[in-house]
């Protein structure tokens, strides 16, 4: 009895009473990295000892280990360098030979400093080196030039569940900022900066090569790391600083620590201006909002407040909290635009100009997206390399749903006197181009250029979920999306989990839209074909009882594309009727017809303008009557440029 | 002086208003010719298209980009029609420039026939000027090109910023005296009827430099008075509701008249100008090396009537 009472008492008194003060991990911590750093700011270098353990969650014993060597992309012949010559892009490649592009990483030692079965760590009588056992490999392409891969045989293989620790001493060689990483001036973003362990992903190890049209995959785990830096420079990091001393030689160490996250980066600059902010979560925990910005760019601070602490509030009450006590806003120095953009966890890079007009909101734009990435990327952690829409797409879906929230839906990418743009419409453009080109379940590397990746894995994704909120409804989709994130929080998700969990909360198989949206490159475009009254009765023709006339209205709806939805059309009569009909699109074209005492006014399809994956906006209606407004404004403006640019051309004569 | 001959000037070009009217209406007609096909192109898209309401009602960026992506608008051809237009009206300022430039000299009315036979007889002198002009041009090009260097090595954006706006700044001065150093070398080639156009226009440039102050100020106060003219009706524009396009069109034009006023005003004050330097410089406003001196005089004025013997 006295057994059984003290049992109960540790079961449900001592443990939770424990337990309220620890929380609980988030995610299953497969690695533990300690990281000891020395940045010298001249050189922008770096030399380091990290110590990484990893947990074998895998159920299989695992012989060799696969790490990622990502500053080693900004070498000649890399595939990064070759697919950014080929393919062109936003993140331009480092260009020729010997210039400041150049970055690298260098393994000075590579040892195992401890096995185990998980219970008790086996430490070797003396660490095993097994730098000379490291071997590059091109999982992606088969380069043999590219070194940002390598793989090492374990001397005795790890149990399911056992773990390993390694103990990896490197050097680092910041390029000038290029791809997400690098220095400008004293300005460092250090970003892919260490040796990253793959993924077990799918029974095997995930491990690919840094690409130009693609991001990053890693596990979940904590990091501390220790950053030896001037001390007159102002840094910021993933996670929250937990120590920071000064050395007396001119330099102070700093300590960070971060829990259940997939990555670390930091950044420093000695011109930082720091701007604390906070918010509050619907759970009622503090999040502490840090702005490193600078003197240039100050005009755009409450830009970026505004924009974060939105951003937190319209995630926090569609999809879900933010775990994590802290959020850092990087603003990149001048000249540094590469270093913008990006996310890393807890920690995400914006970007501005100096005199950005309010109406152009880019900043607001860049800052919703790589907050948005805190949870697809950051938390629902998929794979960037194969399933680039699930993350970048679902991010595009949730920035437009936000942004137009936020700064509405016809003004929320530009709002500038009169000119407008809206985040659909930005999409539309971006994905039409590319239409037919790639599907999303493309590798992130295999698109056929730059610009179909971004087309179609943001844009794209983000227009597939816009239309399916025209095929189920806004509410279902975003119960989804919330559903997603909920479910798949911390872990590491596919796409067919995703249109899994769609087709759950819609309760109906999707996979008809699936087919066609995901999985193939159809391309939708519905138009109205014909559309015109006549009279029915003869004898009005020729002037007789027409008070009483009636018309036959036809209407008819061609399928351009071969993609399948079903249509809704919407007729407006000069009576003031307006009818609505369907269609379900499945064959080439279809008639409408009525006969009303009234003729046609216009003719529309997708009247609510949903079917935001339709390329062809303009073809979905028809005017009986011509209206050239449009027309003669665009015409008008045309003819003053042509007046303008010639005056201009005579002021030389 | 400075004030006299912007007055002057002024008074110049708008008593022979039919000039800015013909050019005007030359500027209109052929931004008329180059709306053609865009009407066309663009007509077979919006008219019939409830879409166009986001270009009539305001004006979508979006929409307009995906105007310009539709097979229907070829906008390169559009492009191109417009600058052909463009063109056109450069070497019809060219053309006609010898003829605006004998009106405001003998400040009299010319009948057609005499305005563009003096345009046809000034055309290979106003040609060689242009040609001639675009060696200075170059090196604005060259010092603009070196000052936006300068701008991207700095790294405060700010500090970039300003800079490139005292690039532009130092690059509109520049051009200003290149176009009244030009333009004096215009007024000469018609009112000493000189031939060679080198020497002119080194002579324009000894010229224009002694009185530099006076004649940057003249251009000057003409074209900060067009570039009010300017902002204040871009900033009208702004504030135009997106579908009044009758009123927007109107104020757009005025814009373009006011701009073609201004530089027929700076012509006109360069021909004012010169008339006083000539009269107060004879000397000087002759080229000692010119060939035909018997061609420098001005055609003599014939009085109506004698003048009245003084009485003895």
């Amino acid at each position: 009895m006295r057994s059984l009472g003290l049992t109960f008492f540790a079961i449900f008194i001592v443990i939770p009473v424990i337990s309220l003060g620890q929380q609980p991990p988030l995610s299953q911590r497969v690695v533990a990295y300690y990281i000891d750093a020395k940045y010298d700011a001249k050189s922008h270098s770096l030399d380091a000892v990290e110590t990484l353990t990893y947990r074998n969650l895998t159920g299989k014993p695992l012989f060799k280990f696969p790490f990622h060597l990502y500053l080693n992309a900004f070498q000649p012949g890399s595939t990064f360098n070759e697919e950014s010559r080929h393919r062109g892009g936003f993140r331009r490649g480092m260009g020729g030979e010997n210039n400041k592009g150049r970055g690298s990483i260098d393994i000075k030692q590579f040892e195992v400093v401890g096995m185990g079965d998980g219970k008790s760590r086996f430490n070797f009588p003396a660490p095993q080196n097994l730098t000379d056992k490291m071997k590059f490999v091109s999982p992606d392409d088969g380069n043999a030039n590219d070194r940002t891969v390598f793989e090492v045989p374990l001397p005795q293989p790890i149990a399911p569940g056992g773990e390993v620790t390694f103990r990896i001493t490197f050097h680092d060689q910041f390029p000038e900022v290029i791809a997400r990483t690098g220095y400008k001036n004293d300005f460092i973003l250090a970003g892919q900066w260490f040796p990253k362990v793959g993924v077990w992903w799918k029974g095997a190890w995930n491990c690919h090569q840094f690409h130009l049209t693609s991001e990053f995959f890693a596990d979940f785990g904590t990091f501390d790391v220790n950053i030896t830096l001037p001390e007159n420079f102002i840094e910021g990091a993933t996670g929250a600083k937990t120590a920071e001393k000064k050395n007396g030689d001119g330099t102070r160490t700093v300590t960070y620590h971060a829990e259940d996250v997939h990555d670390f980066a930091w950044t420093a600059d000695p011109k930082y201006i720091v701007m604390n902010d906070s918010f509050t979560n619907s759970a009622g925990n503090k999040i502490s909002i840090r702005l490193l910005t600078h003197a240039d760019h100050l005009g755009s601070t409450k830009r970026y407040q505004q924009a974060t602490q939105g951003s937190l509030k319209k995630f926090d009450e569609w999809y879900g909290q933010y775990p994590y006590s802290t959020l850092t806003v990087v603003d990149p120095a001048s000249g540094a635009d590469q270093a913008g953009g990006m996310e890393y966890p807890t920690f995400i890079t914006a970007g501005t100009s100096f005199g950005v007009p309010d109406g152009d909101l880019s900043p607001e734009l860049v800052t919703e997206h790589e907050f948005g990435h805190q949870y697809w990327y950051g938390m629902v952690a998929t794979n960037e390399f194969e399933d680039a829409w699930l993350d970048e797409g679902i991010n595009s879906y949730t920035e437009a749903k936000v942004m137009d929230a936020l700064y509405g839906k016809r003004t929320s990418v530009l709002n500038f006197h009169g000119a407008t743009l809206a985040e659909g419409t930005s999409n539309r453009i971006s994905y039409s181009r590319v239409a037919d080109l790639d599907p999303l379940t493309a590798n992130a590397w295999d698109y056929v250029n730059a610009g179909a990746y971004g087309g179609t894995t943001y844009s794209k994704t983000a227009l597939v979920l816009l239309t399916l909120e025209g095929v189920i409804g806004e509410e279902k989709v975003q119960q989804a999306i919330r559903t997603w994130f909920q479910r798949y929080r911390f872990t590491h998700p596919t796409e067919e989990d995703f249109m899994k969990t769609v087709n759950e909360v819609a309760g109906q198989d999707l996979t008809w839209y699936w087919d066609q949206a995901v999985k193939g490159t159809n391309v939708l475009d519905y138009r109205v074909m014909s559309a015109v009254s006549v009279n029915s009765d003869p004898t009005v023709r020729f002037g007789r009882n027409k008070k009483n006339a009636t018309y036959d209205t036809t209407v008819i709806v061609h399928r351009k594309g071969n993609f399948l939805l079903p249509v809704h059309l919407e007729v407006k009569f000069d009576n003031g009727d307006v009818v609505h009909d369907s269609w379900d699109g499945q064959a080439r074209w279809h008639r409408f017809q009525w006969t009303k005492n009234a003729k046609l006014v216009s003719a529309e399809i997708d009247y609510n303008h949903q079917l935001l994956l339709d390329t062809d906006a303009f073809n979905n209606s028809l005017r009986a009557e011509p209206d050239t407004r449009a027309t003669r404004k665009l015409t008008s403006y045309w003819m003053i440029l042509t007046q303008w640019l010639g005056q201009l051309l005579s002021w030389l004569a | 002086m400075a004030k006299g001959i912007v007055g002057r000037g002024w008074n110049l070009a708008w008593n022979h208003s039919y000039i800015l009217g013909w050019v005007f209406g030359v500027n209109l007609v052929l931004g008329i010719l180059a709306t053609i096909t865009p009407r066309i192109e663009i007509g077979s898209v919006l008219d019939k298209s409830l879409q166009s309401t986001n270009l009539s009602q305001g004006f979508d960026v979006g929409t307009f980009a995906m105007l310009l992506m539709k097979p229907d608008v070829s906008t390169g051809a559009l492009i191109r029609g417009s600058l052909s237009f463009s063109w056109l009206f450069f070497l019809f300022m060219l053309f006609i420039t010898g003829g605006i430039l004998t009106a405001y000299r003998e400040d009299r009315h010319l009948t057609t026939g005499e305005f563009f036979e003096a345009s046809g007889g000034y055309l290979w002198r106003m040609i060689r000027i242009v040609l001639l002009s675009l060696v200075p041009l170059a090196v604005i090009g060259v010092i603009g090109a070196i000052i936006y260097g300068i701008s991207t090595q700095i790294d405060n954006e700010q500090s970039a910023f300003y800079v490139r706006l005292v690039g532009i700044a130092i690059a509109v001065i520049l051009l200003l005296l290149v176009r009244l150093w030009f333009d004096v070398a215009q007024v000469r080639a018609v009112a000493q009827n000189e031939h060679g156009m080198f020497h002119n226009v080194m002579r324009a440039l000894v010229i224009s430099l002694k009185s530099l102050g006076s004649l940057l100020w003249i251009y000057l106060r003409i074209s900060i008075v067009a570039w009010i003219v300017l902002a204040v009706g871009l900033w009208l524009w702004t504030k135009l509701p997106g579908n009044q396009v009758a009123f927007t069109w109107l104020l757009l034009e005025f814009i373009m008249f006011a701009q073609l006023l201004a530089r027929l005003w700076q012509r006109a004050a360069a021909i004012s100008w010169y008339g006083q330097y000539a009269e107060e410089h004879p000397a000087a406003a002759v080229d000692f090396t010119t060939p035909h001196p018997a061609e420098l005089s001005e055609t003599p004025v014939i009085p109506d009537s004698l003048p009245p013997p003084e009485p003895s």
